[in-house]
């Protein structure tokens, strides 16, 4: 389900996270193994994304996430 | 104690112990249509390395100009005062002398000081101004998204991170030690980090705010210390807000609609203070702003146009002049709003749509209700 103000994103350049990270970012979003959930201002306008791969970019994804199930959520 | 002002154009007063906390009712404020008049704009030079957006941090010091661009987030840049591009004070990349993640810099007397993603943890890096090179470095045991430096010590800004975060403001010393916690992450609901920026001002005027709170807080004196709450009425934020699953209670904040507190910049005579309505795929930015000697309080719509000038407030000088970045096509489309200001004039005949951004330097005006610009 795709609903107004909310976004499924991932960003473009994936950064590589050792495994600390990604457990750290894991009790921090409370996320499925390879995507997390994550807030952002995207054009002024707060967003939601259900599943983000980086958690650690600030900025809003221009791409759809392919791997972790756009119904999910 | 409480002290109800009868006029709605003026903060009710309360007192918490020894805190003065002023409360403002923002549907109350008068609308005031078009109040910055424009003092003076500074071009930021456009060089083949330094394309800017208008979303920019920028610091002003007696000296120089500092900018970190919050879209592109890539480097901190240096200007001086006319806009003359002085260089790349540090940039993102691998090697000596690059940072992987830049979250947020600060200006101090070691240099320009930047906040660095590493992961699980955070580092400040310090680089020295004239030759640009990093003198210190040190690790923090937060995760930080945005910081502050006041004397000799670092704020930063963890945000919802609980359990990883007990507080979202930590106060940390010279040697990366957690030494006091502020907002403690004490609820039971699954909050997601909200990146962005929290800290606005310099010196002894930095001020902090966040989402999913209506309070707006002074550092002071070593402490946080809430200085406003905004009272938005039947759109404040519920008192279980972050007992809940944010990610399914944002779904209907979002169709209801809510405000959002974006920044607060205040001098000893006025202060500026942003907020952001949404609702669906509407939104709406206002500016709340007061004189602060008489504590008369004034807001604008920042209506499509004109408004687009001035939806970027970066600072507020010693002389009260409010400052703004803004895209030069935002300024040439809206040049008919301008044509009586000379300086308006004299800038729009060398600037160009692609160009960097300029700085919009603007007087306040509280009494009127029109364009006399």
């Amino acid at each position: 389900m795709l609903v107004a103000g909310w976004q499924f994103g991932v960003s473009g350049t994936e950064a590589v996270f050792s495994d600390t990270e990604v457990a750290l970012e894991n009790r921090i979003a409370g996320s499925r193994n390879d995507c997390y959930q994550a807030m952002r201002y995207c054009d002024g306008t707060m967003t939601a994304y259900t599943c983000i791969l980086d958690y650690t970019k600030w900025t809003c994804s221009q791409y759809y996430c392919q791997s972790c199930g756009l119904e999910a959520g | 104690m409480v002290i109800s002002l009868s006029a709605c154009d003026k903060p009710y007063t309360n007192t918490d112990g020894d805190q003065e906390i002023l409360k403002i009712a923002f549907n109350e404020v008068e609308l005031n249509a078009y109040p910055y008049k424009i003092d003076k704009i500074v071009p930021l030079e456009t060089t083949e390395n330094n394309f800017l957006s208008d979303n920019l941090k920028v610091k002003i010091t007696p000296d120089y100009i500092f900018v970190f661009d919050e879209e592109i987030r890539d480097a901190v840049h240096q200007f001086d005062h006319s806009g003359k591009y002085v260089g790349e004070i540090i940039s993102i990349g691998e090697g000596p002398g690059k940072v992987n993640r830049i979250y947020d810099f600060t200006v101090s007397d070691m240099g320009v000081e930047i906040l660095v993603g590493k992961g699980s943890y955070s580092e400040v890096v310090v680089v020295s101004t004239p030759d640009k090179r990093i003198v210190d470095t040190l690790r923090l045991d937060v995760i930080g998204f945005s910081f502050e430096k006041i004397n000799g010590h670092y704020f930063v800004y963890s945000s919802y991170n609980y359990p990883l975060a007990e507080y979202r403001v930590s106060k940390i010393d010279l040697e990366g030690n957690t030494i006091a916690g502020f907002l403690k992450n004490d609820y039971s609901g699954k909050m997601v980090p909200m990146i962005e920026r929290n800290f606005f001002g310099m010196g002894e005027k930095v001020f902090l705010v966040e989402s999913f709170n209506n309070r707006i807080y002074a550092l002071a004196q070593g402490q946080l210390k809430c200085k406003y709450i905004l009272d938005f009425g039947s759109y404040n934020f519920a008192e279980d807000l972050l007992e809940r699953d944010i990610m399914v209670t944002f779904e209907q904040l979002n169709a209801d609609g809510f405000f959002s507190i974006r920044h607060h910049f205040e001098n000893k005579a006025i202060s500026l203070t942003g907020v952001h309505f949404q609702r669906e795929n509407n939104s709406q930015s206002y500016h709340l702003l007061m004189d602060r000697n008489s504590n008369k309080l004034i807001k604008t719509k920042l209506e499509e146009g004109w408004g687009d000038i001035f939806k970027n407030p970066i600072a507020i000088t010693d002389s009260d002049k409010v400052v703004f970045s803004a895209h030069p096509r935002n300024l040439i489309r809206n040049a008919e709003n301008f044509d009586d200001n000379k300086v308006v004039a004299r800038v729009l005949n060398k600037l160009e749509n692609q160009d960097n951004p300029v700085l919009i330097y603007s007087d306040l005006q509280f009494r009127t209700k029109t364009n006399t610009q």
